[in-house]
């Protein structure tokens, strides 16, 4: 059950956050970073992002990093990619490429024959 | 001195139509500063019109969960004028309206929840009161018909309850809301199947 549901097209919002996680990042870094990425298209908000967090950490495809010696503000949490999470991202990208083939052999056709 | 201050008193069932009122005061040039007494009671401050944007949502939960995501919020940059864990868990945040668009769930999944988590409350709260209102009736219909008891001391046996029509409409308007909610939620459910 739970192989064929991780087969399904990630949300842009997991996309991107685990794109940008192969840096580690904390919570407010990531908004910014998927904010440049998308030149400001995809604006993540904070209750999105928490939610697909908490999720990507029991999944096992994102983990948090151990807090920096010194800190003392143990809420900054920093977060990075696994290698599960890589594996995901890889396979999301192929599909995706496979798509855009799709979309645009077929819309090339068209044009030739129209 | 007290002219820098508006305070406001006002309850709002629909939590969309409360945060569109408060963006729309400080798009008048009133910031929303506090809030007290059961999410009644509004404060708001001068500020630049349209200065902050704010947004509000139900964040139920206990203990450190809950503590997680308030400050996560927070280092997202939000900034929080209220949480009321004695009012369904009611927090209220803004940001700068400078700092870009804000929303605090931006994909349709997140918003449904929401929604969801509203319509609970409101069908339970509406027929909690309706089915106590309905128990007292019955009770007091009991003691006055069936043991013959005078209407003033069927009030006394009862514990002093009796059917407030106030209540009543309360849970009726409650009702009404959740299920409104309820057909909105089918629609948003129905417009995710075709966009993320």
């Amino acid at each position: 059950m739970a192989e064929s549901s991780e087969r399904g097209a990630l949300t842009e919002a997991v996309y991107y956050i685990l794109l940008s996680l192969t840096s580690p990042l904390h919570g407010y870094g990531i908004m910014q970073n998927i904010s440049e990425l998308s030149s400001g298209r995809v604006i993540l908000g904070p209750g999105t992002l928490y939610g697909a967090l908490n999720t990507l950490m029991e999944k096992g495809w994102i983990s948090s990093l151990s807090n920096r010696p010194g800190g003392k503000n143990d809420r900054k949490k920093e977060y990075q990619i696994t290698e599960i999470g890589r594996e995901v991202l890889r396979g999301e990208l192929e599909r995706l490429r496979e798509l855009v083939r799709h979309g645009e052999e077929t819309l090339a056709q068209g044009r030739a024959l129209g | 001195m007290k002219k820098d201050r508006k305070v406001i008193y006002k309850a709002y069932l629909d939590l969309q139509k409360e945060e569109n009122w408060i963006n729309r005061m400080c798009g008048k040039g009133w910031a929303l500063a506090k809030v007290n007494l059961l999410g009644i009671r509004f404060v708001f401050e001068p500020c630049q019109p349209g200065e902050y944007i704010y947004r509000s949502e139900l964040v139920s939960g206990l203990g450190r969960k809950k503590r997680d995501y308030l400050a996560f919020l927070e280092d997202s940059g939000a900034e929080i004028i209220a949480h009321q864990w004695y009012n369904l868990g009611w927090t209220c945040c803004r940001k700068k309206s400078s700092d870009g668009p804000f929303e605090l769930y931006s994909d349709s999944a997140g918003k449904l929840k929401q929604q969801k988590k509203l319509c609970k409350y409101y069908l339970f709260f509406g027929w909690l009161i309706l089915a106590l209102q309905a128990l007292t009736l019955i009770n007091h219909c009991l003691l006055y018909f069936h043991f013959g008891l005078s209407f003033s001391d069927s009030f006394i046996m009862n514990g002093f309850g009796y059917v407030n029509p106030f209540l009543s409409l309360l849970g009726i308007i409650l009702i009404c809301d959740g299920y409104r909610l309820r057909r909105k939620i089918r629609q948003m459910e129905k417009e995710v199947r075709i966009r993320e």
